[in-house]
């Protein structure tokens, strides 16, 4: 693996007194994609809201480019080259779809450069500019928040379940621009239920289950014993 | 016709100005979700500073304007969300509340330090260019109102370029849609909160020096009142909307102003003579009740830093017994002067005592708790004094306690029945609305009022003449008019009423109660009757409310009809019971010392101190009094959001440590008695007496800490293991849990078996 870009170290976090993760570590290199699997409830998004700067950890270490960025806030974190797509809700609803975009410019992106790569990217968004984001069709939105994600150069990409609610074909056109991304040396981390539709693009895999990663293995390997996970293991 | 057109002209002037003022709330609310209740105080404190440069120091207008607009006005703005505001995050709705209570109360204490402290000076603000007007209809329309018309339109335009045009404004607008995927933008939302809050109090300064010409003279709360007229308009907006807000706006100018013109000014009904004062907060009252309900969801169900622990019954008879019996030691060597004091202090505690039920335990709010103080007053005059108007009664009979009771149970029960579905913010601010009505249609209501029922003639008295006497009690064979006697009175009062508020926040009733505070859907889900519930609660507060607002006015004798309902004393009275402790009897009992220490005893003590050392006289009466007096108990109500919980969690914290060391309190507490004693012969003076007492209060916990500091290792351990006892973290939900949380709810035993 190449040089790392961000890594987990032993990462305990959790809302209130209730510990979520029970020491988490993971490790992304540079052009990498990571996909993070694991049913519901396990702690993927919590994961990445520890990287992001959202949830603040209890214990153990996360770095950026070697480092430590603990206690860092989310939005300087942003504007440092980490750029995080929540789940379900990447976009502001009552926001058009012009402004969304604009609000990628915090970043220290140029808006006119912004809406271009948008809407080279996705010609459907330039005929939407002046709506509301939140009228929008699933996979509309989801390619708006994907804009930001292109048009802001992050160093790390954050994406939590983008497949959530998309017919199939959507999906893979969404993965295959962040493989793309990822090419240009943009260190991903893909967090999904289901394995099938990141399989294809993901470099490396992990399981986790109930706080705890625990499995770290190429791609194939890990999709037979997620599907174990679901019907026998410990929910 | 053309009267009709004339007053819609000059009813759209003084809406446009109301719109400028509410525009400034929304602007605020919307990005920081803090309902500004001091927006009329910056406005206050900004068309003071106008005037200063105006009127005393004659500044071109165009100068002084900018200066305040521009510089002053969000200069604060800036203050208040960097120092105060920010804080407030994670805390819960009453906290939300209550700090910007504390800090108009704060800005308006400052500003009357400043202007209004020595002489009576009348401050005297002019319209732009004087008088000069135009005649519209026949009507006079001042150039003044053209101005605030113009700039009403202007600031609609320019505040439509900074939401939809600026990256600054959609920041602000993505703020309200999700703060945290704009910091995931790289967004920084305290920047756009510090924005928001500049441009909120930039605005209500313009609006401030646009409306302070009305009064003829400045005074600080009238003006703050003033502005307080157009919080209808914002709430017409659901505090987000700026194109409803301007309409809720312009309906509140042409109220007022028709019912200028119907009433002829006022001349045509004199009963209705304050009904145009009453106009918004009628409107509010009737906006908020209109408003369609998922639009008003304020209660969002988070984890708040507050914590409130429940006493057992032992602990709370024991403690009832100990304040009583202190209290009888105390007075005993007290002066007269310091015993009215503490008179004044208990009957605020017993004030507050209603909240801690309301508030405290269910969550629910009233910002209105002096005007049931009034509403009782009037009730028990009525039944001592009847109709004639004549003070026949010495005493204030049981029976007169008892209607004041009853009626202020179901004003309670009528304000609850129409805000049942308001929570948080809104409920209090539809209380707030219904004490200024109160106040303006009942309480400064000095013609009796004539009834005809059923052919008999009935004669309800108000403040008839500007203000009623309260005869002390002369129950059980002994007389209270003595202070001391009715000092012990309402001590006593106090204890059982707690002792009360206790139990039944330990019965099945109280847990319902804190379950609808904690969540009222859930509650709802799980088959509680919310409506119940909560009008049985405000009844059962309002009634305490009712008979400790009478012992309030009984301990004064005479109850003017002015200053105490105009709203401010109940915010007052709210935000220092929260700052004391809202969940605890003895953060109310707290609340009421500290209010009257605050702005009576202090100020007293550094007058004391300015006589003995004239020399400092500045410095103690001039600052120290003066700061203490105006400023102290806003200042404390600041620092909330750093200790939510108040200042009885804090106490009672501090002297845990006791607990654990039995023997070396029992000789704290004999040390303090003998000291008494000898007090109480004369042996050592009152002065030292407080000194040493008061001081062991803070020493002597910290020695018992340091010495059995073994013992509290242990302690703190057990206490770490017991944090939580959520049940179905640690195991799974068993059948007899659920009986155990059915039980605990009161609710009907289910079918047996259920989940497993
Ligand atoms: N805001 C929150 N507050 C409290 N607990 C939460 C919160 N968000 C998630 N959790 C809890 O954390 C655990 C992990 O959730 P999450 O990270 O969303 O899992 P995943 O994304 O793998 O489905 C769950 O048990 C969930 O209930
Ligand atoms: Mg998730």
């Amino acid at each position: 693996m190449s040089e790392t870009v961000l890594e987990l170290l032993d990462v305990r976090a959790g809302y209130g007194t209730i510990e979520v993760l029970h020491g988490v570590s993971l490790a992304v290199g540079r052009g990498e994609v990571l996909a993070l699997l694991g049913p519901n409830g396990g702690g993927k998004s919590t994961t990445l809201k520890v990287i992001s700067g959202l949830v603040d950890i209890m214990s153990g270490d996360v770095h950026l480019a070697s480092r430590s960025v603990a206690g860092v806030s989310a939005d300087k974190l942003a504007r440092l080259g980490l750029c995080s797509i929540p789940e379900g809700k990447g976009v502001f609803p009552n926001l058009t779809v012009r402004e969304n975009l604009m609000m990628a410019t915090h970043t220290g992106a140029k808006l006119g450069d912004v809406e271009e790569v948008a809407y080279t990217r996705f010609p459907r968004l330039s005929d939407r500019r002046s709506q509301l984001a939140g009228t929008m069709s699933g996979g509309e939105q989801q390619m708006l928040a994907m804009s930001r994600a292109l048009a802001t150069n992050p160093a790390v990409l954050l994406l939590d379940e983008l497949s959530m609610g998309l017919a199939p074909l959507v999906v893979a056109r969404l993965y295959e621009i962040v493989a793309q991304v990822a090419e240009t040396g943009v260190s991903v981390l893909v967090v999904e239920q289901f394995a099938q539709s990141v399989l294809g693009i993901a470099d490396r895999a992990a399981i986790m289950l109930s706080g705890r990663i625990t499995r770290v293995g190429a791609p194939a390997e890990l999709a037979e014993e997620l599907s174990s996970a679901y019907l026998g293991g410990k929910g | 016709m053309q009267d009709f057109l004339a007053y819609t002209v000059l009813g759209l002037c003084l809406g446009s100005v109301y719109a400028i003022a509410a525009t400034g709330l929304v602007v605020t609310y919307s990005t920081s979700g803090v309902f500004n209740i001091a927006h009329g105080a910056v406005a206050t404190m900004s068309a003071l500073f106008y005037w200063q440069l105006r009127f005393d120091w004659h500044a071109p207008a165009p100068i002084a304007i900018f200066l305040t607009v521009c510089v002053f006005a969000p200069l604060l703005g800036l203050v208040l969300e960097v120092v105060v505001m920010r804080g407030l995050r994670g805390t819960s709705e009453v906290t939300r509340l209550v700090t910007p209570v504390a800090v108009l109360l704060g800005i308006n204490g400052a500003a009357t330090w400043i202007w209004f402290r020595s002489s009576n000076r009348a401050l005297v603000p002019k319209k732009f260019f004087g008088e000069s007007n135009v005649k519209v209809l026949g009507q006079a329309v001042y150039y003044h109102q053209i101005i605030g018309v113009l700039l009403s339109i202007v600031i609609a335009g320019a505040l439509y370029v900074l939401l939809y045009r600026t990256r600054l404004g959609v920041t602000m607008r993505a703020t309200v849609d999700d703060r945290s995927l704009l910091m995931l933008n790289g967004g920084r939302p305290d920047r756009v909160s510090m924005a928001s809050w500049a441009i909120g109090a930039s605005l209500a300064g313009l609006a401030g020096v646009l409306l302070s010409p009305q009064l003829g003279a400045l005074q600080v709360f009238a003006l703050t009142l003033l502005v307080f007229d157009a919080y209808p308009a914002a709430v017409a907006g659901r505090l987000r909307s700026v194109p409803l807000t301007y309409v809720g706006a312009m309906v509140l100018g042409l109220s007022k102003l028709y019912f200028d013109w119907i009433s002829d000014a006022g001349q045509r009904w004199l009963v209705l003579r304050n009904l145009r004062n009453a106009i918004p907060a009628l409107l509010l009252f009737g906006a908020l009740l209109l408003l369609p309900q998922d639009r008003l969801r304020g209660a969002i169900v988070t984890r708040t830093r507050e914590r409130f622990r429940v006493p057992t019954m032992r602990e709370a008879v024991l403690w009832g017994g100990v304040l009583v019996a202190a209290m009888a030691m105390l007075q005993s060597i007290m002066s007269g002067s310091a015993v009215i004091s503490l008179a004044n202090g208990v009957a605020l505690s017993l004030m507050a005592l209603s909240l801690v039920l309301l508030t405290g335990y269910a969550g629910e709010i009233n910002l209105a708790v002096f005007t049931f103080a009034g509403v009782a007053v009037i009730a028990a005059w009525q039944f001592d004094v009847g109709p004639t108007g004549l003070a026949t009664q010495k005493s204030l009979s049981v029976g007169a306690v008892l209607l004041a009771m009853c009626v202020c149970s179901l004003v309670g029960g009528l304000i609850a029945l129409p805000a049942l579905r308001l929570r948080g913010l809104y409920l209090g601010l539809a209380t707030f609305a219904f004490g200024i009505i109160v106040y303006q249609l009942v309480i400064l209501q000095t013609q009796p009022l004539h009834f005809n029922i059923f052919g008999g003639k009935f004669t309800v008295n108000l403040f008839t003449n500007g203000s009623l006497t309260v005869p002390r009690p002369h129950w059980f064979g002994i007389n209270f008019a003595g202070q001391r006697a009715f000092l012990m009175l309402m001590t006593v009062l106090f204890a059982v009423l707690g002792i009360g508020i206790i139990a039944i926040r330990r019965s099945a009733y109280g847990r319902m109660i804190v379950a609808m505070k904690d969540s009222p859907a859930a509650c709802a889900t799980l088959g509680l009757n919310l409506t119940r519930l909560k009008l049985g609660v405000f009844m059962v507060s309002s009634a305490i409310a009712g008979l400790a607002g009478l012992m309030w006015a009984a301990e004064r004798r005479t109850l003017p009809n002015n200053a105490d309902f105009d709203g401010f004393q109940s915010l007052l009275l709210f935000m220092i019971a929260v700052v004391g402790g809202i969940g605890y009897v003895s953060g109310a009992f707290i609340a009421g010392i500290f209010l009257s220490v605050l702005s009576v005893v202090m100020p007293d003590v550094f007058d004391k101190l300015g006589s003995d050392y004239p020399s400092l006289h500045w410095l103690f009466v001039t600052v120290l009094g003066n700061f203490s007096h105006y400023v102290g108990p806003a200042l404390v109500g600041i620092g909330l959001g750093k200790n939510p919980s108040g200042i009885a969690q804090q106490i009672m914290d501090g002297f845990r440590p006791l607990k654990k060391a039995p023997g070396a309190t029992a000789i704290w507490v004999a040390a303090i008695v003998v000291l008494w004693a000898a007090t109480w012969r004369g042996a050592v003076s009152n002065w030292h007496f407080s000194l040493i007492s008061v001081g062991s209060l803070f020493i002597v916990p910290r020695i018992i800490m340091s010495v059995f500091e073994d013992r509290f290792a242990e302690e703190e351990r057990a206490v770490a293991g017991e944090d939580l006892d959520l049940i179905g973290i640690d195991r799974a939900f068993r059948s007899s849990d659920r009986q155990v949380l059915d039980t605990a709810l009161g609710l009907p035993a289910g079918p047996s078996g259920g989940v497993e």
